[in-house]
């Protein structure tokens, strides 16, 4: 897995797909954090931006936004939520830290089951309204409120209820001792929106971001213009962001290139060389952590047997779909977990399934399997999957199983995922430096009877469950490790490679940022004359 | 002439109801849920089941038809799944950017293919006839797409001549409306005129042959004359039908060209609206295309009969 992530700007080598980023495979679920030069942006003493502001940075995404309420964070929504809000709390990308926010102290109790929050002084919404407790409990209601159908809602259950405790103070209890690390990652989730801006927040938002929503015109562009009571001070550094959307790749990167944007999000693996030699900047994102898998429905008696799955691993020749499919720019691997992560990576877990043909062949004969042939979907949205999928077809029919390979729509094809109607499904996953419990409770881990691909593993579901409720961390270490053995093990999510997020600037522009979950944070963005 | 216009009118309400529950029944019947595209495929099936209880998808279809149908004819078609705005101001923010595309394609088309059939008409067998020929057949060879691309590369990119992407009202700069609308619309143009190319060619040709050509230029009348009230008169009555008939392909081609320039118009408001499973606006976005070209065809073929009387007993 690519652990990069302390290099992130470069001017070539590191990739990324535009498609993944189409792809809306992953839901990324609201997860934040930040690099160590925005953490300390975030704080109190943050140092005073230059004097002259920029007028106006214009920057363009592939795909277009989707909605405004940052409850709902999806692909293609990943550019607007860190300008327009702010969340509580913010994670270090790499080291898996929080640091404050709007809030700038908490308590987690000794017994886990209450957390004191400590909210920021001087903060404003865009409508020039303080912010206060009683609107950061509004917000967490709302995040507990499923009738909303919200992404948050699964996360906040765990929530008992919440108070203010005066003006500053908000306190939140749980149904179950929690340890810091899954209270604060809510947190981190939770980008404030200002109460009376919730009836509108799909289209006329309002928070307290750096930037302010001035108006958006679908499939065209966004415009947002700078906070001027923003809390941080010197930031943002400039006076109009505007964000356009495009539906083509190619056309998005001549539009780089004859200058009419500054920057852009959504690169193809292919064309990081050419813009690197051309003088572009070209800027790797890894703070997602996530990776290309190939999921396996346990359900189809094809794959119930584990060694059949390790055989399919064993038969994915990972090196040549890198360098075939994504242009040398990700990293091959065999597990889920990069190594910044808190998830207890272990680095030899990387190659633990290297391409080996008589290894898969044994395994199939081992488990009695003659005649394999199953389906492998994907979706047209994530165009590398089809590459990826006639590589693994085409070494697999040297070892007798036969791969038919199926593509369709992405709506038609996610319908498919949760209905649980596939054999094997190529999508890509995103499991950023977070709290463990969030990462070994993904949706393809879950351990419950939700799992979509029937995985329902006592052993897993035990330790799991324990695990989430452990506060003592070397106790929760170890079952961490032990949960991580079982996944390696198990080849229920097959990782094939690294799946990093591209994007490309004009030499001058400068500044750019992101969290945790590819949230852009454009307050720092600047741009020489 | 009023009671074919009756007639004709009353076929194209037909026509539209059927659309609209082909259309309606089409995005339901396809896989797909917009639920599952709202919150990602990793959604809980409780999560799934909130958004689909508050977009009205747990009533009956029959039910969601006539709710839909009932606010359409009152002018509201809902509001988009995938962004919450209205449909109907989705659809007239993009209305004009279309339509701006379009009338400058066709425009540019018609003068481009009228002339150039006038031309290979006249010079019939000559080089320059198989000039023209040429380079109908190469422009019909190539993709919408790659040459849209390729104009964007060289006019835009190399020779920094044309802005690459974005729309302008005209009523806002006519300048920078017309220097953006050049590329976009002169690549959609580029891709209709060589049928009306041809046709006006075949058409002056056949006539060419005709008693009333002869007489008239035995007559000695100028070729200019003839050509004009002779040739081009009877030729254009075919055209007059290619135009009508090319109102979807210009509505289909607006889609690439809308992509490839980023043009902030109906096609691209479609293609999005299907990738997102956003019923309301497909829906709506379909059923005006469908009522487009059914009433440019009507008016096509009212011009049509107007011409030649002789089309309205026929039919």
């Amino acid at each position: 897995m690519s652990d990069s992530g302390n290099d992130l700007s470069r001017t070539a080598r590191q990739p990324f797909s535009r498609r993944r980023f189409l792809s809306g495979a992953a839901l990324v679920g609201g997860t934040l954090a930040v690099s160590p030069f925005m953490l300390a942006g975030c704080s109190d003493d943050a140092s005073e931006g230059p004097a002259e502001m920029v007028e106006l940075i214009t920057g363009a995404q592939l795909g277009d936004f989707t909605t405004f309420d940052p409850y709902f964070v999806l692909a293609f929504d990943r550019l607007q939520h860190f300008q327009i809000y702010d969340p509580l709390v913010r994670i270090g990308a790499e080291q898996g830290t929080y640091s404050p926010c709007l809030a700038t102290a908490w308590t987690m109790a000794p017994d886990g089951l209450s957390l004191t929050l400590t909210l920021r002084e001087d903060v404003k919404f865009h409508s020039g309204a303080s912010m206060a407790a009683a609107d950061v409990v509004a917000n967490i209601e709302r995040a507990r409120d499923t009738t909303v159908g919200h992404t948050l809602s699964g996360g906040a259950a765990v929530i008992k209820g919440v108070s203010a405790v005066d003006a500053k103070t908000v306190r939140i209890e749980y149904n179950r001792p929690i340890p810091e690390g899954v209270a604060l990652d809510l947190m981190a989730s939770l980008f404030i929106i200002e109460p009376a801006a919730v009836p509108n927040v799909k289209t006329s938002p309002s928070g307290t971001g750096p930037y302010k929503f001035v108006s958006f015109k679908p499939g065209e562009q966004l415009k947002l213009e700078a906070n001027p009571n923003y809390w941080q001070p010197g930031l943002p550094k400039t006076k109009t962001i505007i964000i356009k959307t495009f539906t083509d790749a190619s056309s998005m990167v001549l539009n780089l290139k004859g200058k009419e944007v500054d920057w852009v999000l959504g690169l193809d693996y292919n064309q990081v060389d050419a813009l690197a030699r051309e003088g572009f900047t070209v800027r790797q994102e890894t703070s997602l952590g996530g990776y290309w898998t190939l999921l396996l429905n346990v359900r189809r008696p094809v794959f119930s047997d584990k060694r059949v799955r390790q055989a399919i691993s064993f038969a994915l020749d990972r090196e040549k779909v890198v360098k075939a499919v994504f242009a040398n720019q990700a990293t091959a691997t065999s597990t889920p977990f990069y190594s910044k992560s808190l998830a207890v990576y272990q680095a030899a877990d990387v190659n633990r399934y290297a391409f080996n043909l008589d290894r898969a062949k044994s395994l199939l004969e081992s488990a009695g399997v003659t005649n394999l042939q199953f389906e492998a979907m994907w979706l047209s949205s994530l165009p590398q999957a089809g590459p990826i999928l006639e590589i693994l077809q085409a070494d697999l029919a040297k070892i007798g199983v036969k791969v038919d390979i199926k593509t369709f729509p992405a709506a038609q094809g996610q319908e498919r995922y949760t209905k649980a109607d596939f054999d094997c499904f190529l999508s890509a996953l995103a499991v950023p430096a977070r709290d463990p419990n969030y990462v070994y409770t993904l949706p393809p881990m879950l351990p419950t009877a939700a799992n979509r691909l029937g995985y329902v593993d006592p052993r897993y579901q035990q330790l799991a469950t324990a695990a989430a409720s452990e506060l003592d961390s070397s106790k929760r270490q170890t079952m961490y490790g032990q949960l991580r053995d079982i996944l390696v093990d198990e080849q229920i999510v097959v990782p094939i490679a690294s799946r990093p997020v591209l994007y490309a600037f004009q030499s001058s522009v400068s500044g750019f940022d992101s969290a945790v979950g590819d949230l852009a944070i454009l307050s720092g963005l600047s741009k020489t004359k | 002439m009023g009671a074919y216009v009756r007639r004709r009118f009353a076929g194209l309400v037909i026509v539209v109801f059927v659309a609209s529950v082909i259309v309606f029944s089409l995005v339901r019947v396809l896989p797909g849920d917009p639920a599952v595209t709202i919150l990602g495929q990793d959604a809980t099936e409780e999560q799934l089941e909130a958004v689909r209880t508050s977009l009205g998808l747990d009533e009956p279809i029959t039910t969601q038809y006539w709710l839909w149908i009932s606010r359409a004819a009152t002018g509201d078609f809902g509001y988009s799944y995938a962004t919450g705005y209205p449909v109907v101001e989705l659809i007239a923010n993009r209305v004009p950017a279309t339509l701006h595309l379009v009338v400058a394609g066709l425009l540019l088309a018609t003068v481009l293919g009228v002339s150039s059939g006038i031309i290979a008409a006249l010079n019939r067998g000559k080089l320059v006839d198989k000039v023209i020929n040429a380079m109908n057949m190469a422009t019909l060879g190539v993709p919408s797409f790659s040459l849209g691309l390729v104009l964007l590369m060289v006019f835009g990119l190399s020779l920094n001549w044309l802005p690459m992407s974005g729309y302008v009202s005209l009523w806002d700069d006519p300048v920078d409306a017309i220097t953006h609308l050049i590329l976009p619309a002169g690549t959609l143009g580029i891709l209709i005129m060589p049928q009306l190319s041809w046709l006006v060619r075949d058409g002056m040709l056949a006539n060419l042959e005709q008693d009333h050509v002869r007489t008239a230029t035995s007559m000695g009348l100028p070729r200019s004359v003839i050509v004009r009230s002779n040739l081009l008169r009877n030729a254009f009555s075919p055209v007059l039908t290619l135009l009508g008939l090319t109102t979807g392909k210009l509505l289909a081609g607006a889609v690439i060209m809308e992509s490839v320039f980023s043009w902030p118009g109906l096609g691209s408001l479609a293609l999005r609206s299907v990738l997102s499973d956003d019923y309301p606006t497909v829906q709506a976005v379909v059923l005006l295309a469908v009522v487009t070209v059914v009433v440019v065809n009507l008016l096509t073929d009212l011009l049509h009969a107007k011409l030649d009387p002789r089309v309205m007993k026929g039919d």
